[in-house]
């Protein structure tokens, strides 16, 4: 995980607690530290920025109303934070009764975008370490497993925008996964 | 590799944690979740390793509208969902765990040196300034101890009352930040939860980094912990979070 300098995991976990004594200054104090990387991880899976918006609001009530709930089992803070904002967002995406509309048809370029800023962007040892496993992975199961994790694809839908067989996809999902458990020695 | 050498659970764990579950398997899975500590455990592992992906994600800052109405919203429903001390000791544990961590939040302003019994009237949550969450042994937060100010009060709370085996005294002792050295501060009643604080030695008190309660007999000196140490953790000054520390 980055340790980003505006906001220390130490930094979240204190803000978060305060959250949980229903601190509104301390819970103001953590949108502002967060909410844009949330809202970009928001944004990258809904798409539309009205959607995005609404997802990252909707985290943010349950960050106050479960902050109480949060402790170091459940991961980093910034963990934490980025699955309710990606569960919310995901959970918005499939009740989309226009889920299709939203898919991206563009996204073998995403992909190609994605991994730029995989390699110029963090230094981060671990984001480093990931990366170093992704790229192991052929370049298929790379794209399954970043079109579902980024954009909330299900494995249907990786299948009907790249054209693969749906058994394929979700072979080679699993994969991946199982590649990047062994290459990280998780 | 083969994902043959996953496990089922540990593969539905990987994949919820990517997001690949959906509908009905998706709903078992979150079940089975809430079951199974252990599943829980390996999804958090999956999501801390795929978790790098979403923080190189681009940032986008939001509308300010987004926390203007957030914070219309949590300043309503604020009086109904006040939460259990219990619950908010669970928060504090990462802290308790630290050691050293949150070296800026570490001082304790608690003047227990003199303490006197006062009614059970429970503390408004606003007042707490203090926190000390102590663990026991097996490090399972067992007991926290509140500080609340205007007026200065000291609130010792676990789940079963503490009370000494006979001959015994509940001592409340602190460990200085800089020397790393026990401190006596006073004896605590016997099943006493809510106490008038002293704050002549509050200046002494910021130098404290932990809190330890010890089982002692008592007539022992109180130079140090002479028996058992039953439960000891940091203490946090939450007055240096809200000022933005």
């Amino acid at each position: 995980m980055p340790d980003h300098s505006q906001y220390s995991q130490d930094r979240l976990l204190e803000l978060i607690a305060q959250c949980a004594l229903k601190n509104e200054d301390a819970f103001k104090t953590l949108y502002q530290l967060t909410s844009a990387k949330l809202f970009g991880v928001a944004l990258r899976i809904l798409k539309q920025e009205a959607r995005a918006e609404e997802a990252l609001q909707e985290a943010f009530l349950k960050v106050w109303r479960y902050a109480a709930d949060y402790n170091s089992q459940r991961g980093k803070p910034m963990t934490w934070l980025i699955n309710i904002v990606r569960n919310q967002s995901l959970d918005m995406l499939r009740a989309s009764v226009s889920r299709q509309e939203d898919a991206h048809t563009e996204w073998a370029d995403d992909m190609e975008e994605q991994f730029s800023h995989n390699n110029d962007a963090e230094t981060n040892e671990e984001l480093e370490r990931l990366m170093q496993c992704m790229k192991q992975l052929n370049e298929e199961h790379q794209q399954c497993l970043l079109m579902v994790y980024h954009q909330g694809f299900t494995a249907s839908e990786v299948s009907e925008q790249s054209k693969w067989p749906l058994g394929t996809v979700k072979t080679w999902v699993r994969r991946g996964l199982a590649s990047i458990r062994e290459c990280l020695k998780l | 590799m083969s994902d043959q050498d996953m496990s089922d659970i540990e593969l539905l764990a990987a994949e919820y944690a990517l997001g690949s579950l959906f509908g009905d398997e998706l709903d078992r899975f979150k079940q089975l979740m809430a079951e199974d500590s252990s599943v829980q455990r390996l999804v958090v592992k999956w999501q801390e390793a795929l978790v790098p992906l979403s923080e190189q994600t681009a940032e986008v800052e939001p509308p300010p509208r987004v926390l203007n109405t957030l914070m219309q919203k949590i300043s309503a429903s604020s009086p109904q969902t006040k939460t259990s001390w219990w619950q908010n000791l669970n928060i504090w544990r990462p802290l308790a765990l630290g050691n050293g961590v949150l070296s800026a939040c570490l001082a304790v302003f608690i003047g227990l040196q003199v303490m006197q019994p006062v009614d059970d009237t429970p503390v408004k949550t606003g007042d707490l300034i203090y926190v000390g969450v102590l663990e026991n042994a097996e490090k399972k937060p067992k007991v926290a101890v509140l500080a609340y100010n205007k007026p200065f009060r000291l609130e010792i709370k676990s789940k079963k009352k503490l009370i000494p085996e006979q001959n015994r005294e509940l001592r409340l002792w602190m460990i200085e930040k800089e020397s790393n050295q026990t401190v006596f501060l006073t004896s605590l009643p016997a099943g006493q939860t809510l106490l008038n604080v002293d704050d002549a030695l509050w200046k002494k008190l910021k130098k404290a980094k932990q809190l330890v309660i010890s089982a002692d007999p008592v007539a022992s000196a109180k130079s140090q912990p002479s028996a058992q140490i039953l439960f000891k953790g940091a203490c946090v000054n939450l007055k240096n979070w809200s000022a933005g520390s």
